[in-house]
């Protein structure tokens, strides 16, 4: 199974990789800051190592979510790669964090990938000019998505 | 569906769908390819849900499937903004910590303990 690039994510972070792994990984710390903001994480287990699961609630108003995935690999302070899904559905992907010192900070990369059986060689043409042709299809219809 | 939109050639014939509906020659013919190459492409379309085939005696008319882009695009940005605010709000626990202290409590609810992790409950 191969998979396909979704999203990066590129962020400098004013800690050290030490510390923002232990944020990335502490079920306390985790639920101060994983979801979009106004939505409340609590009930966050983790079971670090490989193969170990980690699962959390978000509470969106309307629906209570949980999520959970399975750790793929667990290199402190520089690399987690994890599964990534809604606990009942079948719709895994997966989450890579990678971290490197820079000066007294960070540079976060996080990639999300979904999980795609692929039965043709991929092209790495890329993704950004498709989703350039989706969002002027959207407007163009009228249907922008935000 | 990530693996039929990953082929150029796949996301071009979406983008002239998009225009509207069309036929199995008309995708090609941009591309300089066979009519069986391009079919080929248009079954995995077909497969990944995006694209739908009616079949009027001998003509097929190809058309997009909006409604599966829209799912994949709003889950790309459901996710492009889960991450940023998350990773914001990261920030902000980061540097709310003081130096060398980080969270005493091992429960895993949120909690707004605000700017001193010493005042922690």
């Amino acid at each position: 199974m191969t998979t396909g690039r979704l999203l990066i994510v590129r962020r400098e972070l004013a800690a050290p990789p030490e510390r923002v792994f232990a944020a990335l990984t502490t079920p306390a710390q985790i639920a101060r800051w994983i979801g979009p903001r106004g939505v409340a994480a609590s009930n966050v287990a983790v079971d670090l190592r490989v193969g170990g699961e980690f699962s959390f609630d978000l509470d969106f108003g309307e629906a209570v979510i949980t999520m959970r995935g399975r750790y793929e690999a667990v290199d402190p302070p520089s690399r987690l790669v994890h599964t990534w899904g809604v606990a009942g559905a079948g719709d895994d992907s997966r989450v890579t964090i990678e971290l490197a010192a820079a000066g007294a900070g960070t540079e976060l990369r996080l990639t999300h990938a979904g999980l795609q059986p692929d039965e043709f060689a991929q092209n790495r043409a890329g993704w950004d000019e498709f989703f350039d042709q989706l969002d002027e299809y959207l407007v163009e219809t009228g249907e922008g998505t935000d | 569906m990530f693996g039929a939109l990953a082929d150029g050639t796949r996301r071009a014939m979406l983008a002239d769908l998009a225009v509207g509906e069309s036929t199995v020659s008309r995708l090609a013919s941009p591309h300089a390819m066979s009519l069986p190459a391009a079919s080929k492409h248009i079954r995995v379309l077909e497969r990944a849900g995006l694209v739908s085939r009616t079949i009027e005696g001998r003509v097929h008319r190809l058309s997009l499937r909006p409604d599966r882009l829209r799912d994949a695009a709003e889950w790309i940005a459901f996710y492009r903004r889960f991450w940023d605010e998350s990773l914001d709000r990261l920030d902000e626990v980061l540097a709310s910590f003081d130096d060398g202290v980080g969270e005493t409590t091992d429960t895993g609810n949120a909690v707004d303990t605000g700017a001193s992790a010493g005042d922690a409950p």
